[in-house]
């Protein structure tokens, strides 16, 4: 019989960390320290913040989860004892998983290791207070009706709430993408036709009434 | 078709370069191992809570398809050839369970141009419909059970089961897995049974078809190994006994059959390959017998068109890597060996741990993993998607690990087996080990002598009784 929550666990795994990760990178958090046991993770969207390189190691000072804001982009994680600062990486695919490109095998990636970088050529856009929109099938991703049409929406349209921004197509069946808040684009995350998964972040969409 | 499949003559290779891998757990472990052994790619599909799971980091990609509920990930058709579509894919590997026996997901896979790692569509859809398989074995000159065609009432039943004489069985055509199936003591009994049985049918399988067939007292489960390829090329890899089961689900599994005659062996390993070339078996496959051990002659029960659970103690034995001989015959390659090359050595048993409470009625129990400490050493082998942390959820199976151990001979394989089961630390989940070791210690088990009722009759008791 276990009891996974009633209390806070004596180790982290690799599993749990990623959750984390992936937990933050859809938040419209800039930043968070998580210390549970002698590890601390510490993970900012642009690099890890100047609190996570000082004092890490017994430090105590932090409280177990610190919420901070920044203006920035992309998850980047700072290891115990102050690691070296990854560059930093847009939220698109951040932490998901989601296009995960291991080539040689990857195993069990180190827990503190940094997500997969973004696609080229993706906006850096501070998305703090913007709400994900996430992809509902896996499927190609098309931003337009048609092929040659013009694109449902872009950058800085302003939409309204179930307002159709793009299909994700399975197998012929074209699954609409509905905004779930009114507001503005603020990024679309995934070139037209690429393949997305379940859950994937599409858009992001900055609330009108935030 | 009733009758045998013709052999394509002529065959292209079409070389395998990335498969998908539509399974989750051990078994998408264990074929993300075999395409990396060959040189393939591989894509695994994941649910979301399986996206950070061993398969899906061992694998080159992972793409999560849908939500937990397998019907909305797994079971989904057009989202994992999807997934297959969009990653590149030229295969896909369907494991066991969820789309592997389903004819349209096959069929689906061969529409859109991709190499459906199994059998042919159209063997996968005949060796699913019992009755038609039968008809199969049967004309193909194997011994099949005493039974009854497809009943339409209940007149009907009462007739064929006065023919073959009580107990009988109620089978349901599209059962399988010991789903689908009721014994039946007397007339009595058939009268009140026989209308349910087919409406049960009809709620689980969508087809409410049965057929009753005469019920064996003593029997053990024994199946052949079978492997084709896509030139007329048929080979058995010695058989299995899968004796020891729980409401027909399988505990133990060893190869070779222990406790049976050898000319009795070399005919149900005759039956097996007699069967495949029947159905023009173009990949990994397994033939299932009845053994009734006071009568020692054996009858077909069904063919299962996949890799199964058990395949390692097969593998083990002979030293061949079935999972790799799918890749390779779904490729369009010939049989790299022929009967004579394959060689049956020593004795292998493998032990299914799942997450289950023998003392509460083997429930299924979901929780997390807080400790795992797999077994390793000489003759163990351990094939699992298990680590520190990993949850079960009641979505899919229990199953955590099946271990495997081998030796030179059958006393060797179990000492060793129990030795792994001893070294197996497991926290947090309850499991099967105590019982799987109570049960391969035991007499009846050492002395070959269980049935497939052993555990319900004799296996579970006296575990209870020591734990008590």
């Amino acid at each position: 019989m276990s009891a996974p929550t009633d209390e806070v666990p004596e180790s982290v795994t690799f599993r749990e960390v990623q959750e984390i990760l992936r937990t933050f990178s859809d938040s419209g958090w800039t930043g968070m320290t998580v210390e549970l046991h002698g590890m601390r993770i510490t993970v900012g969207k642009q690099g890890p913040p100047a609190s996570a390189l000082v004092g890490a190691v017994g430090s105590g000072a932090a409280d177990p989860a610190s919420i901070f804001s920044g203006t920035s982009t992309g998850p980047a994680v700072g290891a115990p004892g102050g690691a070296a600062a990854q560059s930093p990486r847009t939220p698109t695919r951040g932490a998901e998983g989601a296009t995960r490109e291991v080539g040689g095998g990857g195993g069990a990636a180190p827990p503190t290791q940094a997500p997969t970088p973004a696609e080229p050529g993706s906006d850096s856009q501070d998305v703090s207070g913007c709400v994900a929109v996430s992809s509902p099938a896996v499927g190609a991703f098309w931003v337009a009706p048609s092929p040659g049409q013009p694109p449902f929406v872009a950058v800085g349209d302003v939409v309204a709430q179930d307002q159709q921004l793009a299909i994700v197509e399975v197998m012929k069946l074209m699954n609409p993408v509905l905004a779930p808040v009114a507001g503005t684009v603020e990024q679309v995350c995934v070139a037209n036709a690429d393949l997305v998964e379940y859950e994937q972040t599409l858009f992001w969409i900055r609330p009108s009434d935030g | 078709m009733g009758s045998p499949a013709a052999v394509t003559p002529r065959v292209e290779a079409r070389p395998i370069t990335r498969v998908l891998v539509a399974n989750r757990g051990e078994i998408a472990v264990r074929v993300v191992r075999a395409c990396r052994s060959l040189g393939i790619e591989s894509v695994v599909v994941t649910s979301t809570v399986d996206r950070d799971g061993l398969a899906a980091r061992l694998a080159d990609r992972a793409v999560c398809i849908g939500p937990a509920p397998a019907g909305q990930s797994y079971l989904a058709i057009p989202s994992v050839l999807s997934a297959a579509l969009g990653t590149g894919c030229d295969a896909v590997h369907p494991g066991y369970g969820f789309l592997s026996e389903n004819p349209e997901f096959a069929a689906a896979c061969v529409a859109e141009g991709l190499t459906f790692v199994g059998p042919r569509p159209e063997a996968v859809a005949q060796a699913g419909d019992k009755a038609r398989a039968r008809e199969l074995a049967r004309s193909a000159g194997i011994p099949t059970l005493e039974g009854s065609p497809i009943l339409e009432s209940t007149d009907a039943a009462l007739a064929a089961a006065r023919e073959l004489g009580f107990p009988v069985l109620i089978k349901a055509a599209a059962g399988g897995g010991g789903r689908g199936m009721s014994v039946v003591e007397d007339e009595a009994g058939l009268r009140s049974r026989f209308a349910a049985a087919a409406e049960e049918a009809r709620a689980a399988f969508g087809d409410g078809r049965v057929y009753l067939e005469r019920f064996v007292r003593n029997a053990r489960h024994i199946e052949v190994q079978v492997l084709g390829d896509k030139h007329g090329n048929v080979v058995h890899v010695g058989e299995r006994d899968c004796t020891l089961q729980r409401r027909h689900q399988k505990v133990v599994e060893e190869s070779p059959a222990p406790n049976i005659p050898e000319e009795v062996r070399h005919d149900i390993r005759r039956s097996g390959v007699a069967f495949a070339e029947a159905l023009g078996l173009d990949s990994a496959g397994t033939v299932e017998f009845l053994y009734d051990a006071d009568r020692k002659t054996y009858a077909f029960l069904e063919f299962n068109a996949r890799i199964q659970v058990e395949h390692p103690v097969s593998e083990l034995v002979s030293g061949i890597d079935l999972v790799a001989a799918q890749l390779r015959s779904a490729a369009g390659e010939p049989l790299p060996f022929t009967q004579d090359d394959v060689r049956i050595d020593g004795h292998a048993v493998e032990v299914r741990i799942t997450t289950e409470d023998p003392a509460r009625g083997f429930v299924p129990h979901p929780g997390t993993v807080t400790v795992w400490e797999p077994p390793a050493g000489e003759g163990i082998r351990v094939d699992s998607h298990c680590e520190p942390g990993y949850v079960v959820t009641p979505y899919y199976d229990s199953l955590l690990a099946k271990i495997i151990a081998s030796g030179p001979d059958r006393d060797t394989a179990i000492d060793r087996m129990l030795g792994a089961l001893d070294a197996l630390r497991v926290e947090g989940v309850p499991t099967t080990r105590e019982f799987c070791r109570a049960a391969l210690d035991h007499s009846d088990f050492r002395a070959g002598h269980v049935t497939t009722d052993w555990i319900a009759r004799r296996g579970l008791p006296d575990y209870l009784e020591s734990v008590r």
